[in-house]
């Protein structure tokens, strides 16, 4: 058995950091609930009471596709913690060439062989979103998404953006009626669709073009 | 956190100029900055669980809030880098970094290709990790949990080192560091061509660096100028002492 007190230090770690940015954004007056501050910033929070089990949010890096986005990472911490990496997976749709568009498998070298204790689950978060920043098409996870990325950047760009408004930002109901609305349904309807799909944005839109 | 609280408060700190003016305070200021190192380092292990409360009961000062967020609760510095805790049976690597014995030894047992540093993936192996004996140091409780962990490494002795700086059975000169000056006699009458030196009256300029440790180096360079120079005062005496007496002096030597 190795020492769940490390866990629970990097937890409690993650935790005050969240609290001190929270409260120096509110200072800075700036918005606290998207924390789009411009440190670099990823938060983390165990699932349930699975100490071994955490989901992580890391926010899109400004200046690149996945600005805005809120990206959520699914960590499962292995017995061997910390001398084998945590296993991290992508829950956030996300088109990336080190990333699964399907799975949202990551390829980061750390977090395989390159691993070291002296990492943290946070540090570990820095470096996704460091890998946001700096794509590897080289060394890929999708193939299909590298392809893009080498042969039409601006495809790849445009594909990137579009998935991280539809998959990677929080939307407010009435976004998402707006958005039906701009496709021509009237209101009301939206509203009634999406109620009745507990504000599933594709179910309604699939039950508004069937019915 | 312990210690910049501690040298805030050092009255001594404040007084340095006017320390210099005076030739014993520096040696003075030495000591009190040791036993406050000393002092730091006890404490640091006296009270690393009380440190917690500490922190709590503790004004929140800029510093020590950096420190809450740097590292966790307690030791503040001295923490494993792999389990984060305060070190059990503390070892360092060559390239300088502390891990728990328990804690390496498990990361050097890992089935890999290489063996690195956690930290900096400097080169490691078991051999050349250093222990640090702390005072009343314990052994890890994991190591009686049942786990297979050898031994830590122990410590490299040498034998003894000469001293480079000191000079034994100095002779005429002396080895006089502490003193401010000595006193040299010549010939028959001791007391007719005894010169009494002082280092401040002739080299009064150098007060300023000695006692102010950073600069050290430097004062041994000078204190070696300052020998060649009196050297070749002596030899001119001794010159001159030939000339107005011939070959006499010497045989009172």
């Amino acid at each position: 058995m190795v020492d769940n007190g490390r866990i629970m230090k990097e937890l409690k770690e993650l935790q005050e950091a969240t609290k001190n940015v929270i409260t120096t954004s509110y200072q800075q007056q700036s918005n606290p609930i998207t924390l789009q501050s411009p440190t670099q910033q990823v938060q983390a929070s165990i699932v349930g009471d699975n100490l071994r089990h955490w989901t992580g949010t890391i926010f899109g890096p400004k200046d690149t596709c996945f600005e805005g986005g809120i990206f959520k990472i699914d960590i499962e911490i292995p017995g061997e913690y910390p001398f084998k990496p945590p296993k991290m997976r992508f829950i956030t749709k996300i088109w990336h060439p080190n990333i699964s568009s399907q799975t949202g498998a990551i390829c980061l070298d750390i977090l395989k062989n390159e691993w070291t204790p002296a990492l943290t689950i946070r540090t570990a978060l820095i470096s996704l979103q460091a890998l946001l920043c700096a794509p590897e098409p080289d060394d890929p996870q999708d193939a299909e998404v590298a392809r893009q990325y080498k042969s039409d950047k601006k495809l790849y760009e445009y594909t990137a953006k579009m998935w991280t408004e539809n998959f990677a930002k929080e939307q407010t109901v009435d976004d998402k009626v707006k958005k039906l609305m701009e496709m021509g349904f009237p209101e009301d309807i939206c509203k009634e669709a999406l109620e009745r799909y507990d504000n599933d944005e594709n179910l309604a839109l699939n039950f508004l073009l069937g019915g | 956190m312990e210690y910049s609280k501690l040298a805030e408060n050092d009255p001594l700190q404040s007084s340095e100029n006017e320390s210099n003016a005076n030739l014993n305070q520096p040696f003075k200021q030495n000591m009190q900055i040791n036993t406050t190192i000393y002092d730091y380092h006890s404490f640091n292990q006296k009270t690393a669980n009380q440190n917690e409360e500490e922190k709590k009961s503790a004004p929140s000062s800029g510093a020590n809030k950096d420190h809450a967020s740097a590292g966790s609760a307690g030791g503040a510095k001295f923490e494993c880098n792999i389990c984060l805790d305060i070190a059990n049976e503390p070892v360092v690597s060559t390239c300088g970094h502390l891990y728990c014995w328990v804690c390496i030894f498990q990361w050097i047992n890992q089935p890999k290709e290489t063996l690195l540093c956690p930290v900096c993936k400097s080169g490691i192996s078991k051999e050349t990790l250093i222990p640090i004996y702390t005072k009343g140091s314990q052994e890890d409780p994991r190591t009686k949990a049942g786990q297979e962990v050898p031994k830590r490494p122990a410590g490299q002795r040498q034998g003894p080192v000469p001293n480079q700086n000191f000079n034994q059975g100095g002779g005429l000169f002396g080895n006089n560091h502490s003193g401010s000056g000595f006193v040299m006699g010549l010939g028959i009458f001791p007391a007719l061509f005894t010169l009494n030196f002082n280092w401040d009256d002739i080299f009064g300029q150098n007060n300023l660096g000695r006692g102010n440790g950073a600069n050290a180096a430097n004062n041994e360079e000078t204190r070696e100028q300052q020998l060649q120079r009196l050297l070749l005062i002596f030899m001119f005496f001794m010159f001159m002492s030939f000339v107005f007496f011939g070959g006499d002096v010497f045989l009172t030597f």
